[in-house]
């Protein structure tokens, strides 16, 4: 955890100092004039926004591994990103009947949540028989749908909306210009996921293990999962509608936790929203110019998570499944 | 007690009938052959198919003879869904040998092992203690210690068990025989007849008596 503080405290800092406008150090703590402005306005709601989006997408993704009984899970690889997305993009359509632009910016969180509810219902219903891998394939086709009708509205909105923001921004994320207000709201949805899964880490557990050991508890498991995916919905429908879709942040911060600490809920769920924040703010300052140039962040979060995917697989972590 | 619950149908089969069984305080076996239905009923009054007239008042401890093994270490199994501290598992841990693994991790451990942590739990939590075919995957020296601790607990928990170890009954207070989905005997252990159990089993059994105990051996 310590380790994870430090590392979130640096990157805090590269957030801050490094992106399309260098600001120099001497400036961070006695800003004047341009830098306050973009300090203030831009640099640092942005940050924040980073940091939280990363712990809410760690947690979520430490929620699902353990509650499907599934190492690979996370929001992106469940298909939950996408249909979010889908439901931002099909809101743009709004446009269409001459609501305000400001009006959709309200409207598309709520529709992203639907769809985004829906297609993890979707991958769910897919997967669910099917051992391990059902889940993950489920997951891909379901995302892969959504992905593509993306594409397709896309195609068809950029010519008559370009104010509509483009394809690489819903597939792959693009945190900037974050304002404040958006930082409350996923300050509040932060809050409930980290409250809820600190009230309920024990039960999080007993539902990894065996649904008759939950019911013995009584507690109905499968009520318990809905209603974790509908919060996780809610929180990623709302993340994706703003800065598109952020992927694999699920996957590789709860499998380092649990190489270091525990795989028990108790742990996984507070270390993994400190370590998520803090590779997530460091993502976001590579994707946001200090290589030089923009990238998306979905790109470098994939190439972090492809060596942890891989290594899980070739462990066989995946295969530790039911025990008789 | 008297439980009672409503049938368990799996699209057209009925895997359980309708049924009311008597459930004493001490050990209560169910046996009887694969596909009877002594899973279900267990499931049934863990209440986990919510197919019971009333729910059954009493907490719970429920040991399954199937469950997934994540990867995080003993001490948290032991405290998944509990809102008990460490110290009210010590005493059956050590009863049943599994104190020195609290801080393995449950994944690595064997299969007879992971049962005993299992077991371990239920009985630290439950006043009703429900054991899915406990005794499977145990070495002899553990289903003794099983044994040891069902005899320690007799006045105090009340247990289901399902088995397929015959030398149970003599250990128990009550024995239910289950058939295709029915109780087709319900009663004192010592009244058990061998002719029972050979037209459950469909096979020739001889019952065989040791002092005051006795056991089932099929004629293989």
């Amino acid at each position: 955890m310590k380790f994870s503080l430090v590392l979130l405290a640096v990157s805090f800092l590269l957030g801050i100092i490094f992106g399309e406008v260098y600001i120099p150090p001497q400036y961070l703590f006695f800003p004047r004039g341009v830098y306050l402005e973009i300090l203030l306005y831009i640099r640092l709601p942005t940050v924040f926004a980073s940091a939280m989006i990363g712990a809410i997408l760690a947690v979520s993704g430490a929620v699902m591994q353990l509650l499907l009984r599934n190492p690979l899970m996370d929001p992106y690889v469940s298909g939950t990103a996408s249909g979010g997305a889908f439901g931002a993009v099909l809101t743009y359509f709004l446009l269409a009947f001459n609501l305000p632009f400001s009006w959709i910016i309200y409207i598309s969180p709520v529709i992203a949540f639907l769809f985004a509810l829906l297609s993890t219902v979707l991958t769910l219903l897919i997967g669910r028989r099917t051992g391990v891998y059902g889940l993950v394939i489920g997951g891909v086709v379901v995302s892969y749908i959504f992905s593509s009708l993306i594409t397709v509205m896309l195609t068809f909105l950029e010519i008559r909306y370009p104010q509509v923001p483009p394809l690489y921004f819903w597939l792959l994320g693009d945190v900037e210009l974050v304002g404040w207000e958006n930082d409350a709201i996923l300050l509040v949805l932060l809050i409930l996921l980290l409250g809820l899964g600190t009230y309920t880490a024990r039960l999080i557990d007993l539902a990894s293990i065996s649904d008759d050991m939950t019911f013995s508890k009584d507690v109905n498991p499968n009520n318990f999962r809905l209603l974790w995916i509908g919060l996780m919905s809610i929180a990623v429908g709302f993340i994706v509608s703003l800065v598109g879709v952020v992927g694999f942040v699920g996957i590789i911060v709860p499998h380092i936790v649990r190489r270091f600490h525990s795989g028990s809920a108790t742990r996984l769920i507070p270390e993994s929203s400190v370590l998520g924040a803090a590779i997530t703010v460091l993502s976001e300052v590579i994707s946001n110019g200090a290589l030089g140039v923009k990238i998306p962040i979905t790109a470098i979060t994939a190439l972090i998570a492809a060596p942890i995917i891989i290594y899980v697989l070739v462990r066989g972590v995946a295969n530790s499944g039911i025990q008789g | 007690m008297l439980i009672q619950g409503f049938k368990v149908k799996r699209g057209e089969r009925v895997i359980l009938e309708d049924f009311g069984i008597e459930v004493v305080r001490g050990v209560n076996l169910v046996i009887g052959p694969n596909g009877s239905g002594k899973t279900t009923l267990l499931r049934s009054i863990v209440g986990a198919l919510g197919n019971l007239r009333s729910r059954v008042p009493e907490s719970k401890g429920y040991v399954p003879s199937e469950f997934f093994s994540p990867e995080m270490k003993v001490v948290d199994v032991l405290l998944s869904g509990s809102r008990r501290n460490l110290e009210e598992y010590y005493r059956f841990a050590e009863l049943l040998g599994v104190q020195h693994m609290l801080d393995r991790t449950f994944s690595a451990l064997s299969t007879g092992e992971k049962k005993l942590v299992l077991i371990v739990k239920a009985l630290s939590e439950g006043d009703l203690v429900i054991m899915d075919e406990p005794m499977s995957g145990l070495d002899v020296r553990n289903q003794k210690r099983v044994l040891d601790s069902l005899t320690e607990l007799k006045g105090l928990k009340t247990f289901m068990i399902s088995t397929h170890e015959l030398y149970m009954v003599s250990r128990s207070d009550w024995v239910i025989v289950m058939k295709a989905g029915r109780t087709i005997y319900q009663g004192e252990p010592r009244n058990l007849h061998e002719r029972v159990l050979e037209e459950t089993y469909g096979t020739k059994i001889k019952r065989v008596d040791l002092g005051d105990r006795w056991t089932f051996i099929p004629d293989l």
